[in-house]
């Protein structure tokens, strides 16, 4: 059934008015957004305020202005606090500092001076002023009326276009110049904080009297960033304008479109990279005595070699995201081809690892294994933490402040991390968290530091064998399989990207039976990742707003930042 | 603490007591209700002495927490207490003449407490726990009246019960006080100690700690062969619902107080904390009200008779599954054993102990247990100073079911634990 707003005009005769009117009754109730019906009845999400990432500004600023202009600027906006395992999560409990606040200015005006230039003018431009020397409020208006609707996520009023036409026209008169004009009016665009947050905007909910839902403006944003990880594109922003997004045909057209489009993997690419806590690698190094093979160019293509098994498997092939986890299949570049110990051409080539090798999953890629290594040597703890954390989203302790870690650091002449690890055991303070994280990290010893595979380590064979939550495995191959078949290991999956497209941390409290519905509609598709993108994006929770006093509640619990002061001066 | 009752056994109660409404009237006819205690007391004169002697005693009898609702006035009543039968309300024991008990003689205040009457002749309800008050002495019951006769008055007329027919025909208690009331004033046992008689008199008569810590039979009584072996009543958890509550052992038996040495039941009673537990939930007021305001003598002979208490036990636990087991070793590691530690010992600064001695652990009911999984140890309000690096946290929408019958059933079943398995059902029953 095509959906589109109902045409109004004079029917002649009664008849013929009931028919349309029926008509649009009918339009309208097959229209309704009625949602998965096995979707919990009282689910929502919280309305939140949420900085822009630094990607996020990059991708919206080469979405509307190009990629020369966005690689131009450094993304102005503050680091974020992980939240819940998400730096996306964090975006929605910080504010800005004043220093912040310059920076972005600096950044806005070297963005406007690069799109009104005279290479950028004639295609960024929709028209030419009158007079280069002087304001032209037509050809101002047009260009800030449209490049303010993107930057915005929404259509700008009258009387906001005026007053930025009247910023252009003023600059241009001082200074007898058309351009610079234009350029301070988009530089005041560009700091502005409904450009630089993406603010969700409530409005009632008609399918539920007294609920609130997302505005159709605020819903694209909410997908587009979701899905893209970047701002609405026109035909975006038009399904807002047009209704068409709070309709239920209409929202599958749109979430459709968007995944189908080549944008879904700069989304994809963002979510992971953010799930694997890859912002990491920014200060990751190893000590070039211990592993000279690895340099800064070796690590970054670690991560984009795990960023790319990851594409290929959950996008491209549409299959089971827990194979992610036994996939031998990935790509290979010459920077890593020497730490694998495989011959390779130049580029980035398609490579399966031979049933021979000990590399099986993403937990057995250099990524994983030298992010959650020490400078000069492994770390089971911090590998057994990491896949607790990163992928079944279960909470390790940090270590107690008054920590002695003299009896490991003498530990005496131990050949392998298995006997210096055991002295964790002999304190049952430390006994504790090391209990959940050390056995896991052990059934990866066949890796150092770097993720070079070894047999043994100072002479002695190497032991992998070990216990993930009730599942025994002897070698890396077991333990990746129990990883696979762990049943926390969807979970976790709908948890993050739940939160992702929502904006903010999940609470257990309001979101536990969504979660439960997300996991069991992934597990009955076989657990395919576009299938679950399409799933959030559809339902009822994605688009309806929860009662500001349980999203209030969460953010105080998440977080001691007051979203709502979105300006913080130092 | 609150008395209460188990909600499985409604059903019962109410066809037990249909078939005895009959013979109730029957009894009826030939028992006399409310008559003064002829006793001759002198309630006369009052003196300062008396008066800070009866506040002593009614910390002891901890009459505050169920006189005085929270932000309420003091004594002046109105708190509710939930049970099979109905909703029963705390009344007015502050001296106000048209509300309060301003107008009770001494003589009434004593027959209320001796006999459970009130001075209008009809019977009390023993949610006021008169089973135990009628082993107060005279002189105590004396120094009390003085005690409440000099707190301020308070007008605040007692909130209606709301009980339903036939519980709240009050002339059937006469009926129930026939078999399960014995009435009379504590009498030592010359073979004990002094230290022993006044440690018995405080836990049996003043404390009646018993209205929680004993198992009641289907009438709502408290079984006499059992008593201190543990009870269950309804109470608030954090956030103020209602659900069921296990008070422990208080006996000698295995999960009971066999298991703490007398300078830890002490400790416990003094300061709301010892070695093996901190104070939470219910027992909070009993703490906070009560016996931390008691003298070292009296705590010390409180700890000295509960050690004597020979073992009783209400039940006996199933083996836990080894399947069971298993899936609770790993909730456990994963979300308990990171601060009570994979010993179960914990830490003074991460948990309390849950091997060897925690009486809540091993509680016969695990009520109480898996309250504090669900909802996290609701601590007293101020808290009492602690060294813990972090309070626990609810588990209530974290885990399952499945999930906290399992850890539960694995921390009742290590570390010399043996308090046996917990089922999914139970913990959907305190959800």
């Amino acid at each position: 059934m095509h959906c589109e707003y109902p045409r109004t005009g004079v029917v002649p005769g009664r008849q013929l008015l009931i028919a349309s009117a029926l008509a649009t009754i009918l339009i309208f109730a097959g229209c309704s957004r009625q949602g998965d019906p096995g979707e919990p009845e009282n689910s929502a999400s919280p309305l939140r305020v949420r900085l822009m990432t630094g990607q996020q500004y990059s991708n919206t600023i080469t979405d509307i202005f190009g990629a020369d202009i966005s690689n131009s600027v450094a993304p102005p906006l503050p680091p974020l606090a992980r939240t819940d395992g998400l730096l996306a999560s964090g975006a929605a409990f910080v504010g800005v500092t004043s220093d912040q606040i310059q920076q972005i200015q600096q950044a806005a005006a070297t963005v406007a001076a690069k799109v009104v230039d005279e290479y950028h003018r004639d295609f960024l431009i929709p028209c030419q002023p009158a007079a280069q020397t002087a304001a032209d409020a037509t050809c101002a208006g047009a260009f800030l009326k449209e490049a303010g609707r993107l930057l915005y996520r929404r259509p700008l009023g009258e009387s906001k276009v005026a007053g930025l036409v009247d910023v252009a026209d003023t600059a241009a008169d001082e200074s007898s110049d058309f351009y610079a004009g234009l350029a301070l009016a988009l530089e005041s665009m560009l700091i502005s904080p409904e450009v630089i947050f993406i603010v969700d905007v409530a409005e009632p909910d008609p399918e539920n009297p007294g609920r609130e839902r997302l505005d159709a403006y605020s819903l694209a944003s909410r997908l587009s960033f979701f899905l893209w990880n970047s701002a609405p594109d026109d035909e975006l922003l038009q399904a807002a304008a047009s209704g068409e997004l709070h309709t239920r045909e209409g929202l599958d057209r749109t979430v459709t479109r968007m995944l189908a489009s080549s944008r879904l993997e700069d989304g994809l690419r963002a979510f992971f990279d953010d799930m694997m806590a890859f912002d990491e690698f920014a200060s990751l190094a190893k000590d070039p005595m211990v592993y000279p093979m690895v340099t800064g160019a070796t690590l970054a293509d670690a991560r984009e070699q795990t960023l790319r098994t990851i594409i290929d498997h959950v996008m491209t092939r549409n299959e089971d995201y827990r194979d992610l986890f036994t996939t031998r299949s990935s790509f290979m570049s010459m920077n890593l081809a020497a730490l694998y110990g495989t011959p390779t051409t130049n580029g980035w080539v398609p490579y399966t690892f031979p049933e021979s090798s000990s590399r099986s999953g993403l937990l057995t890629q250099v990524s994983f294994l030298a992010a959650h290594s020490h400078a000069v040597r492994s770390s089971p703890t911090k590998r057994g933490r990491a896949m607790r954390e990163l992928f079944l989203c279960q909470n390790v302790p940090d270590p107690p402040p008054n920590v002695d870690f003299s009896a490991l650091e003498d530990a005496g002449d131990v050949a392998t991390a298995r006997d210096r690890l055991k002295i964790h055991n002999t304190n049952p303070s430390c006994a504790g968290c090391h209990l959940i994280t050390d056995p896991l990290g052990l059934g990866l010893e066949n890796f150092d530091g770097a993720g070079g595979y070894r047999a043994m380590e100072n002479g002695v064979e190497l032991d992998a064998s070990g216990e993930l939550d009730g599942t025994l495995y002897d070698d890396v191959e077991g333990l990746a399989r129990a990883m696979r078949d762990h049943p926390k290991l969807p979970y976790c999956l709908v948890n993050r990207m739940y939160a992702y497209g929502t904006g903010g941390p999940v609470s257990l409290k309001y979101d536990r039976a969504i979660l439960d519905h997300f996991t069991g509609r992934f597990a009955g598709r076989g657990y395919r990742v576009p299938d679950l993108l399409r799933e959030i994006a559809m339902s009822r929770a994605f688009s309806r707003v929860r009662p500001d006093l349980a999203a209030r509640e969460i953010s105080a619990n998440a977080s001691g930042v007051d979203a709502s002061k979105l300006v913080v001066n130092q | 603490m609150q008395p209460g009752y188990s909600r499985s056994r409604f059903l019962l109660i109410v066809a037990a007591l249909s078939l005895a409404v009959a013979g109730a009237f029957i009894f009826l006819h030939v028992t006399s209700t409310g008559q003064s205690v002829s006793t001759g007391v002198d309630f006369e004169p009052v003196d300062k002495a008396a008066i800070e002697r009866g506040r002593y005693l009614a910390l002891a009898g901890n009459c505050a927490s169920c006189h005085t609702t929270a932000g309420g006035r003091f004594m002046a009543g109105g708190v509710a207490f939930e049970t099979p039968f109905g909703r029963i309300y705390s009344t007015n024991i502050t001296p106000d003449k048209a509300t309060g008990i301003g107008d009770w003689t001494g003589q009434e205040f004593l027959t209320s407490m001796r006999r459970g009457v009130r001075p209008d002749g009809k019977h009390l309800y023993p949610v006021f726990p008169y089973t135990a008050f009628t082993k107060v002495s005279d002189a105590d019951i004396v120094a009390l009246y003085a005690y409440l006769s000099s707190i301020p008055a308070v007008r605040q007329q007692a909130t209606g019960n709301e009980i339903s027919f036939p519980f709240n025909q009050r002339a059937l208690m006469s009926f129930w006080k026939a078999m399960f009331f014995d009435e009379g004033v504590y009498e030592a046992d010359i073979s004990k100690s002094p230290e022993w008689n006044r440690g018995a008199y405080i836990v049996e008569a003043l404390a009646h700690c018993g209205a929680c810590h004993s198992p009641r039979n289907f009438l709502g009584a408290e079984k006499n062969d059992k008593a201190l072996a543990g009870g269950e009543y309804t109470d608030n958890i954090p956030g103020g619902a209602l659900r069921t509550w296990s008070a422990p052992n208080l006996t000698s038996a295995p999960n009971g107080l066999g298991l703490w040495p007398h300078e830890e039941v002490v400790d416990y009673l003094k300061n709301g904390i010892n070695t093996y537990v901190e104070t939470f939930g219910p027992m909070n007021e009993v703490i906070m009200n009560s016996t931390r305001h008691l003298s070292e003598d009296d705590v010390n002979a409180m700890a000295v008779y509960l050690k004597s208490l020979p073992a009783r036990e209400e039940e006996y636990p199933a083996d836990v599954r080894r399947t069971v087991l298993g899936m609770g070793r790993t909730v456990y590691n994963l979300h308990c054993g990171t601060c009570h530690l994979p010993t179960g010992l914990g830490d003074e600064e991460s948990a309390p102990r849950l091997g060897g001695g925690s009486l809540v652990v091993q509680a016969s009911n695990p009520a109480s247990l898996i309250n504090v999984i669900l909802y996290s140890p609701q601590r007293p309000d101020p808290p009492l100073p602690t060294k813990r690096r972090k309070p626990m946290e609810e588990f209530q929408y974290l885990l399952t079911d499945g999930e906290i019958a399992a850890v539960a059933s694995y921390v009742r079943s290590n570390w010399g634990n043996a308090g046996g398995e917990v089922t999914p059902e139970q913990v959907a029953a305190q959800r």
